[in-house]
């Protein structure tokens, strides 16, 4: 195509929803994304969407064909491929403009301030409930906002924003590491939350038999495209909330938390916990 | 035969370790990597054909598998 696009003729029909001042903050912000599959893939084309121009995207996986059921990014013929890469072609085929720094790496305890330091938020959208901790940790130390998110089965999730004056993540989802250094252990005992949540899972509608394979490393995590893919989406919003700081437009902070269950009525809502804090085995 | 055993650990620790002993693998070698999580399995598949070698796996139980991978000389 010889037409060469302008940002106003992309963006032109955010206007009258947004400012040209909020779509101006939005081309400027930097956003990184930490894992590009189900839920960060989608919440990235969103951002790119909606005019943000400057992304770091985190993955050290590769497409697999157990992505397609639900991964924006993922298509038969980019299997095999780094995800960090696709998310970078695909991006930049939304508008070619966008600046994406890639690191087809994994976050770790080593790596993690130094790879999220020049950004103005973090979307943790990886699986390994060790790693998250690692990247709200830094997010917090370095002062920037994260947004946290889970997908659960059969049908629910969670979305929720975290600042430096909100409540400290692990306080928040009640993790045994709270306050604590990351030791080997902790990491152990923060790992079995996700064990705890496959066996909850199954008093709202998942299958025990699924939950039993999971358990037993026989299955992956059950999750179905339109509940990952409705986090994601509700994540890129928390996202454009946090760039245009609009007063009347508050992004969910922690403790509180967008809470999902597509087999409820609502399907989704914003919930505060009881007692300060979210028993993170039920979510 | 170098052996890499990455039971007990989630998505991603196996595949950057087998990273790492695959990049430390000797010429001619093979190395064995066991792992009781399926998602890691599929996940250090796609790697090693990625690195462009191959991958043979072998169903242990039926939570288990064993996945050989050799740098050979010839390839």
């Amino acid at each position: 195509m010889n037409h060469s696009l302008s940002y106003e003729e992309i963006f032109d029909r955010n206007y009258g929803v947004l400012t040209l001042e909020e779509q101006e903050k939005l081309r400027k912000a930097r956003v990184t994304v930490v894992g590009a599959g189900g839920v960060g893939g989608i919440a990235a084309i969103q951002c790119a969407r909606m005019g943000i121009e400057n992304f770091h995207i985190i993955d050290g996986d590769l497409f697999v064909p157990s992505n397609l059921n639900r991964q924006m990014l993922s298509f038969a013929s980019n299997l095999g491929k780094s995800k960090a890469e696709e998310a970078m072609r695909i991006l930049k085929d939304i508008n070619p403009q966008v600046k994406i720094k890639i690191t087809a790496d994994f976050i770790t305890k080593e790596n993690a301030e130094k790879l999220l330091s020049q950004t103005d938020v973090i979307l943790d959208g990886t699986d390994n409930l060790a790693f998250r901790v690692i990247i709200h940790r830094a997010a917090y130390k370095l002062g920037i906002p994260s947004v946290w998110i889970a997908v659960t089965p059969p049908f629910r999730g969670g979305v929720m924003c975290l600042s430096p004056v909100s409540t400290p993540y692990e306080k928040a989802l009640r993790h045994p590491s709270a306050g604590r250094g990351l030791t080997d252990e902790l990491e152990k005992q923060v790992i079995a939350i996700k064990d705890e949540r496959a066996r909850f899972s199954v008093s709202k509608g998942a299958l025990a038999d699924w939950s039993d394979k999971y358990l037993r490393g026989e299955k992956a995590w059950a999750v179905i495209s339109p509940v990952a893919n409705i986090v994601g989406l509700l994540a890129s919003f928390e996202i454009m909330k946090l760039i245009i700081l609009r007063s009347d437009l508050v992004p969910v902070y922690s403790p509180r938390l967008l809470l999902i269950d597509m087999a409820s009525n609502p399907m989704v809502s914003v919930q505060s916990p009881a007692d300060g804090s979210w028993d993170y085995t039920k979510l | 035969m170098k052996k890499l055993d990455v039971c007990g650990e989630q998505c991603p620790y196996p595949v950057i370790k087998t990273k790492k002993e695959i990049k430390e693998l000797p010429e001619g070698e093979t190395l064995e990597i066991i792992t009781d999580y399926i998602c890691s399995l599929e996940s250090i598949h796609a790697f090693i054909n990625s690195a462009g070698l191959n991958a043979e796996v072998e169903k242990v139980d039926s939570s288990k598998w064993k996945v050989l991978v050799s740098k050979n000389k010839n390839e």
